[in-house]
């Protein structure tokens, strides 16, 4: 390294001076001196130059004892200030060159930290999954319980208990798969509706999602899908709590202030009966291709239960009341993400799988 | 369910322009899914034209030179191919100019003569969709009046979705009926609709209901001497038309009008060929039936039919015989109006795979009130197209088993109680009698309403069903709102130590698997090889390799996997959690478990990792991750599986159960699936994982811990698990940490030899630990591996 300071006065020169030197000069020929060195080792040849036991600073303390008294005083001083001095400057150029080092092995192990990091990459739910979950989250906020039951059904809990007996048109409606005489895949999540029912006394506050099938296969339908139906039964439970509840729903689950309208239908197990449309998530309700330019969107079924159905789950429909809905869950997730066909959800193509991560 | 708005204009006109009148409908309860135009905008350039000569071509068999009176001063010339052509007739011409969907008309040359227009067929005018005849029309229009005004074609249709529980809205008399409800409009039946018929002929046939509940009532009346060649009017077939009916001739169509009109099917026998009388039965066991539409029916005993003295001649309310059919060649006929209640109709037709107008109306609901009415109202109709002499009515019943109109009681609370609002006692009453309901009050203390049903109306049974007419008149989006309440004690929290299936999911997430879900049916074939049974069998499955419900989720993923590598996704991971399908039907176990796959590089591509395909170990890894989730100490045992390679299979174990398998896809299967690499599976229980244990604290050691390798020398058939568990008992409780760190075998071995590598670390919570005492425990260690596995130590 280059010294800006001017020529360095080296140890040697020093020690070959003649006689006691002044401390001020000396001191200045050590500052230069350990300005201009480049290595711990030149550091440590200094420091014992001038410090070590047969350095010049302590080479002239040992001399100090020849000079008279009355300069010894004053000499002592100016030679311990020049000491100090000396030792603070090797400690300060001391930790400059150790800096120096730290930082040059520093910029050595500079990595690019762009590169990719290593190890495996994050897999996905299904965005089925992520919708129930989200569905989910919302009722349990609510105070809703979740409830399952078994996809095998009895003809009983899939349709009669649900005033659907043989033969009723409401039958036709569901194209139903049989595994055996009166033993049906279920083609609703509504038989958990009469099995929590009889499983417990009201009041009864629950959800329960789940795979139900349909023996029906084409753009719009596939044989299996998912339905979250719910459950409401209390006294004093209207069909104002019904539209409260579903209201708060789609729009927490859309995250937007939605308007939502109740249209009558028939489900042979509640009356009244209602269709629940949206507003179009698409449109905000202005009409386009995905609501078929009727700014509504259907969304879901609901009603109060029959009380045919609270008498069929052992419960008094003179005492309780209560209301009941189903959702599809594919038709949720599709308008939520924006999913335009329905078959791509059992394809299970990771090209589709990995947009949900 | 096609309704045309001029027709429905004719019984009742609310003060509602077509948009608002569907969105009420709607709004109402009847979905109206489409509004259309009854017929394109064909202006005043097609015109009624006679045709007044047809002359023929020299050299053109098929085309004539007609000349045509459009109420011109002359004549046009017109060109027509058509082959239903003859001087006189009324037909549809498009002028020079006149714009049709197809194209606009010009003049031009045909086979080097002048045609001046065009003969249209329904199909050129875009309101059918026959194209082998041209349009005829009613021979008294009047000429040159422009055809949109003839067959008044400005009208649109509604489109209704109408649920099954309103079949009194399947005619435009429901529809109106429903409309002047909603609109509170008044209603009002088309002139000359009531009126009796002067009767002119003596010919009556006997009836008898041998069969009184599933038809309570049968109306019939014998026509003589109809003239069925007789065109039925333009008005009549043009309404047909926009219902979707076709016409077929005057008894057909009086028939199929009367139904659309008033809701009532009807049918026409030819008189001729019916012997004796009419009898309504069940059928005999075997007995042969021809339907109109040719089909050989064997009936069952459980089948009605409509029969004469001979034999059946109709399904009952589902349709006609063929022997019984009227035809052009008809002179006389008999007009059947029954009443067969929607009880006794379910499901009859589908069990021929029948659905007719007549059948999907029964099944819905038949007015027991209409019958008679819809008979004058053929007759009328026939009569003035047919012509003939009517016969007196016979009105069989079976007073017993005649509907009832349902009386229901309703407390005035009640609405309030389903509701959530108190609707004005005036308003309820008001509602109720716009639907043609009789109202009066509760008798005694309780305030409310005694309500009669009317008779079309079979559907009201109960006070819930006029709580909902009340609903859906005052609109449900009038009807209040309730904030979000909880009214069931909020269910105990499930305990901390329960593991969902979601937290299973989680695990396998943030491993880099995907979540599949797949059909919950699979291949028999498939399954009987994965599984060595093929399941429990659809009955109806939507293909064959979807017949059986699933007893494993691997076909399913292994399905989803080979569609992936079609795809080229060389590397996959995918898993699935769901129910699967154990034993019979009669003993069918539903259980929920979760299987996943792995195939390919072990890692995702990426620098500084050799590639490598992934092994069991790694697959193993991520089961053990899940598990570590649940918290359960499971145990590895090597297995036979029908599915798994027979050296890389193992079981599972939790205690003495079986809970799950994991291995790779067995060779042979993965060549008869045609997949390229190596596959590895896991499948467990996932009610076995849903218990965890609470944590429980132990006092963290203050003192250092001692860390010594032992490498030992053992058969190869000693497992590692053995090797751990023998160290583990032989070290006791100064061990505080065990791990295999290296297993070798290869040349520096001996050949039947392998070796292990363990690192063990020991503390002691009550003081440092000496060399010599871990020493001691080392060489119990040693010895006990000795003793137990063979093993010897390795320098």
């Amino acid at each position: 390294m280059d010294s800006p300071r001017g020529r360095a006065v080296g140890v040697d020169e020093l020690n070959a001076g003649p006689g006691p030197a002044d401390p001020v000069a000396l001191s200045a020929a050590a500052m230069a001196a350990i300005a201009c060195a480049d290595s711990p080792g030149e550091l440590e040849a200094l420091r014992v130059g001038y410090l070590g036991k047969k350095g010049q600073v302590t080479a002239q303390l040992k001399q100090l004892g020849a000079l008279p008294a009355e300069r010894r005083r004053e000499a002592g001083r100016a030679l311990n200030q020049a000491k100090t001095e000396i030792q603070k400057a090797l400690e300060a150029r001391q930790a400059e060159l150790e800096g120096a080092a730290v930082d040059a092995q520093l910029q050595a192990e500079t990595i690019d930290v762009t590169q990719p990091g290593r190890g495996q990459a994050a897999g996905a739910l299904h965005p089925l999954t992520r919708t129930l979950r989200r569905m989910q989250r919302i009722f349990e906020s609510l105070g809703f319980e979740v409830a399952t039951g078994p996809e095998i059904e009895d003809e009983y809990h899939n349709f009669e208990a649900l005033n659907i007996p043989a033969d009723h048109p409401a039958r036709a409606m569901h194209d139903t798969f049989y595994l055996a005489p009166g033993t049906v895949l279920r083609t609703h999540t509504s038989p958990v509706q009469i099995r929590h029912m009889r499983g417990r006394p009201p009041p009864l506050q629950v959800i329960a999602p789940g795979r139900v099938y349909r023996c029906d296969s084409d753009v719009t339908h596939t044989p299996m899908f998912h339905q979250m139906e719910g459950l409401v039964v209390a006294r004093g439970v209207t069909f104002a709590d019904l539209k409260g509840v579903l209201a708060h729903f789609a729009r927490a689950f859309f995250e937007r202030d939605l308007a939502l309208r109740f249209r009558p239908s028939y489900f042979p197990f509640t009356e009244p009966s209602a269709e629940v449309d949206i507003a179009c998530v698409f449109c905000d309700g202005r009409g386009c291709r995905i609501c078929k330019h009727s700014g509504w969107l259907e969304v879901l079924g609901s009603g109060m239960v029959h009380p045919q159905v609270l008498r069929h789950g052992r419960i008094d429909p003179a005492k309780f009341s209560g209301y009941a809905f189903g959702m599809g869950v594919e038709r949720l997730t599709m308008l939520r993400y924006g999913v335009n066909d329905l078959r791509l959800f059992f394809d299970n193509d990771l090209a589709f799988l990995r947009q949900f991560r | 369910m096609l309704i045309s708005c001029a027709w429905l204009r004719e019984w009742v006109r609310p003060n509602a322009d077509i948009r608002a009148l569907a969105a009420r409908l709607t709004m109402g309860g009847l979905e109206v899914a489409a509004v259309t135009d009854a017929g394109p905008a064909l202006g005043k350039r097609v015109v009624v034209g006679r045709i007044a000569a047809v002359n023929a071509m020299p050299g053109r068999a098929n085309l004539k030179a007609c000349e045509v009176d459009v109420g011109g001063r002359r004549p046009v010339a017109i060109v027509c191919g058509a082959p239903n052509i003859a001087a006189g007739d009324r037909v549809a011409v498009a002028m020079p100019g006149a714009r049709l969907p197809g194209a606009t008309v010009k003049k031009r040359r045909i086979a080097g003569v002048e045609s001046a227009g065009m003969i249209c067929s329904p199909a050129e005018l875009g309101i059918d969709e026959r194209a082998d005849a041209v349009l005829q029309l009613d021979a008294d229009t009047v000429i040159g009046r422009p055809l949109a005004e003839h067959l008044g074609l400005d009208d649109q249709i509604l489109e209704l979705e109408l649920t099954p529980n309103r079949g009194d809205c399947l005619s435009v008399q429901g529809v109106a009926r429903e409309v002047a409800a909603l609109f509170s409009a008044k209603l009002r039946a088309p002139p000359g609709i009531a009126d009796k018929t002067t009767v002119t002929e003596r010919t009556k046939l006997p009836v008898e209901l041998r069969a009184p509940a599933a038809c309570p009532r049968y109306v019939g009346r014998a026509v003589c001497g109809v003239d069925l060649a007789a065109r039925p009017p333009d008005w009549l077939t043009e309404r047909l038309r926009r219902a979707g009916a076709r016409s077929v001739n005057a008894a057909v169509d009086v028939t199929n009008y009367v139904m659309l009109e008033l809701g009532q099917p009807l049918h026409a026998f030819d008189l001729g060929k019916l012997s004796g009388g009419i009898v309504v039965r069940q059928a005999k066991a075997g007995e042969k039936l021809r339907l109109l539409d040719g089909s050989r029916l064997t009936l069952r005993a459980d089948n009605l039919v409509i029969a004469d003295h001979a034999k059946a001649v109709a399904l009952a309310g589902i349709m006609g015989g063929w022997d019984s059919a009227v035809s052009a060649a008809t002179r006389s006929i008999y007009f059947e109006a029954a009443l067969f209640p929607a009880q006794a109709m379910l499901g009859k037709a589908r069990r021929f795979g029948m659905h007719t107008d007549a059948s999907h109306r029964f099944e819905r609901g038949v007015d027991s009130q209409l019958q008679a009415r819809a008979i004058e109202r053929a007759t009328q109709l026939l009569v003035s197209i047919a012509g003939g002499r009517p016969g007196p009515l016979t009105d069989a019943r079976a007073n017993k088993f005649m509907p009832r109109p349902a009386v229901i009681e309703l407390p005035r609370a009640e609405i309030a109680r389903q509701l959530g609002v108190t609707v004005p006692a005036a308003r309820v009453a008001a509602f109720l009698k716009r639907l043609g309901m009789q109202v009066a009050p509760l008798p005694g203390k309780a305030a409310g309403w005694r309500v009669t049903a009317p008779s079309w109306r079979s559907d009201v049974t109960g006070a819930h069903d006029l709580v909902e007419e009340v609903a859906r008149l005052a609109g449900y989006d009038n009807l209040p709102s309730r904030p979000p309440r909880i009214v069931a004690a909020a269910a105990a929290a499930r305990p901390e130590t329960h593991v969902d299936a979601a937290q299973l999911k989680n695990a396998l997430v943030a491993r880099g698997y995907f979540e599949a879900i797949t059909y919950s049916f699979v291949d028999p074939k498939t399954q009987a090889q994965l599984t060595a049974k093929r399941g429990i069998l659809l009955r109806n499955p939507i293909a064959p390799n979807m017949a059986a419900m699933r007893r494993s989720l691997w076909p399913g993923l292994l399905d989803a996997l080979r569609g992936n590598l079609n795809r080229r996704h060389e590397r996959a991971r995918l898993f699935e959690v769901g129910h699967v399908f154990r034993g019979g039907v009669d003993n069918r176990r539903e259980v929920e478990r979760l299987a996943a796959l792995a195939t390919g590089p072990a890692l995702p591509t990426q620098w500084g990792a050799r590639e490598r395909g992934v092994d069991f170990f790694d697959v193993k890894g991520d089961l053990q991750a899940v598990l570590a989730r649940a918290g359960q100490a499971c145990q590895f045992r090597a297995t036979k599986h029908p599915a798994l390679h027979p050296g890389r299979a193992a079981q599972l174990r939790q205690g003495g159960a079986v809970i799950g398998h994991i291995g790779q896809l067995h060779p042979a299967h993965q060549r008869a699936m045609d997949l390229a690499q190596a596959v590895y599976l896991f499948d467990v229980d996932v009610a076995a994982l849903a218990n965890s244990e609470l944590p429980a604290f132990t006092a963290v050691s203050k003192y250092p811990a001692v860390r010594r390798d032992l490498a030992v020398s053992v058969e190869r058939g000693v497992g590692a698990q053995a090797a751990l568990d023998a160290t583990r008992a032989a070290a006791g409780p100064l061990l505080a940490d065990l791990a295999l760190f290296d297993v070798y075998a290869g040349r520096r071995m001996e050949k039947s030899r392998k070796s292990f590598a363990l690192r063990l670390t020991f503390r002691s919570d009550s003081g440092n630990l000496t060399a010599a005492r871990v020493d001691a425990q080392m060489a119990r260690i040693v010895a006990a591996l000795q003793r137990k596995l063979g093993a010897k130590l390795r320098d």
